[in-house]
């Protein structure tokens, strides 16, 4: 093999995977036709190769968007119904810091300082809406899954990773009210007691 | 009932060159190229890379699609599919109704026109 083919075949690497498994023949092909003929200089090739290769990427990138980001929709909607717990979060640990530095002195800064007296709305910011998220993400994961068998675990999760993230967030955020006091149990007793006394532990906690 | 609708909108350069390569017969990847730079005057000129990118998006829209040949299996053929020779016969007719407009408003006028164009 010359060095010239060696170095065309090295900027055929270059193309994204697919175009390349696709056309690698075909296109060293055309470049040995190209040489036996004498029709084409070398400039000319590495300046079509230059062209080309963005192109390809471009196109390439937006097959990905259409093919494998899946369940977009049902990732924003998600989204959009935790955006006000975690408001409440980021004004809530706003506000605490002000007054940790001294800049305010108002003492409400807690979420059920927050909420104050609208409970009903609350608990829908707080549980309702996070499990929604999660409940309209799970759905529209099983339905993913459940249409096309044939994916393999890394590319459901590749295409579906807005969507997961989105359901976990939503999962995480449900499960706060219910277990705001025993998840920080949890943790402390996991960290200094082990995993030894699991029962006990799962006992004290959900008192807690 | 609902029909398939074929995209009339003008073709790139790149894209008519090579229906138009491909409407006599089905050709293989340098033979387009060469039937490309001869229709166009060597105006269109395509490597490798740009060919494969513009026949590798024909194929997605369904104008173009490939081929084994008999005769040379070593190789892929291309050829026009129908949706194919219906953009370019759209195409060739948009062509047409250019050509027309230009002999009515004087053919001399426009030579001269690209005349100009050539030596600025």
């Amino acid at each position: 093999m010359n060095i010239k083919r060696k170095l065309f075949k090295l900027l055929i690497s270059v193309y994204p995977k697919p175009y390349r498994k696709h056309f690698e023949e075909s296109m060293l092909q055309i470049f040995d036709d190209m040489q036996h003929d004498g029709s084409a200089s070398d400039w000319f090739i590495v300046r079509d190769a230059a062209a080309s290769i963005p192109m390809q990427y471009i196109n390439y990138f937006e097959e990905t968007m259409k093919t494998k980001f899946q369940n977009i929709p049902a990732a924003v909607a998600g989204a959009v119904l935790v955006l006000p717990f975690v408001a409440l979060i980021v004004i809530s640990m706003s506000a605490q810091l002000l007054k940790d530095m001294g800049v305010v002195t108002a003492t409400s800064n807690g979420i059920g300082q927050i909420i104050g007296s609208h409970i009903g709305i609350g608990i829908a910011i707080i549980v309702y809406l996070p499990l929604a998220a999660f409940l309209i993400n799970l759905i529209a994961l099983v339905w993913a899954g459940f249409k096309d068998r044939e994916l393999t675990v890394k590319q459901f999760v590749i295409g579906n990773a807005l969507s997961i993230i989105v359901m976990f967030i939503g999962f995480g955020l449900a499960l706060f009210l219910p277990f705001h006091d025993a998840i920080p149990c949890f943790v402390h007793g996991t960290l200094y007691g082990g995993l030894g006394n699991f029962p006990q532990l799962m006992r004290t906690c959900s008192n807690a | 009932m609902a029909q398939k609708t074929i995209n009339t909108n003008p073709l790139t350069p790149a894209v008519f060159h090579i229906l138009l390569a491909l409407s006599a017969k089905e050709r293989h990847g340098y033979d387009i190229m060469k039937q490309v730079k001869e229709s166009s005057e060597g105006n269109v000129s395509m490597g490798p890379g740009t060919l494969y990118g513009s026949l590798k998006r024909m194929m997605n829209d369904e104008l173009v699609e490939e081929v084994v040949s008999k005769n040379d299996e070593r190789r892929i053929y291309y050829r026009l599919t129908s949706k194919g020779k219906k953009a370019l016969g759209y195409e060739l007719k948009r062509y047409q109704g250019v050509i027309k407009f230009a002999k009515e408003k004087g053919l001399e006028q426009l030579l001269a026109l690209r005349w100009l164009l050539d030596t600025s």
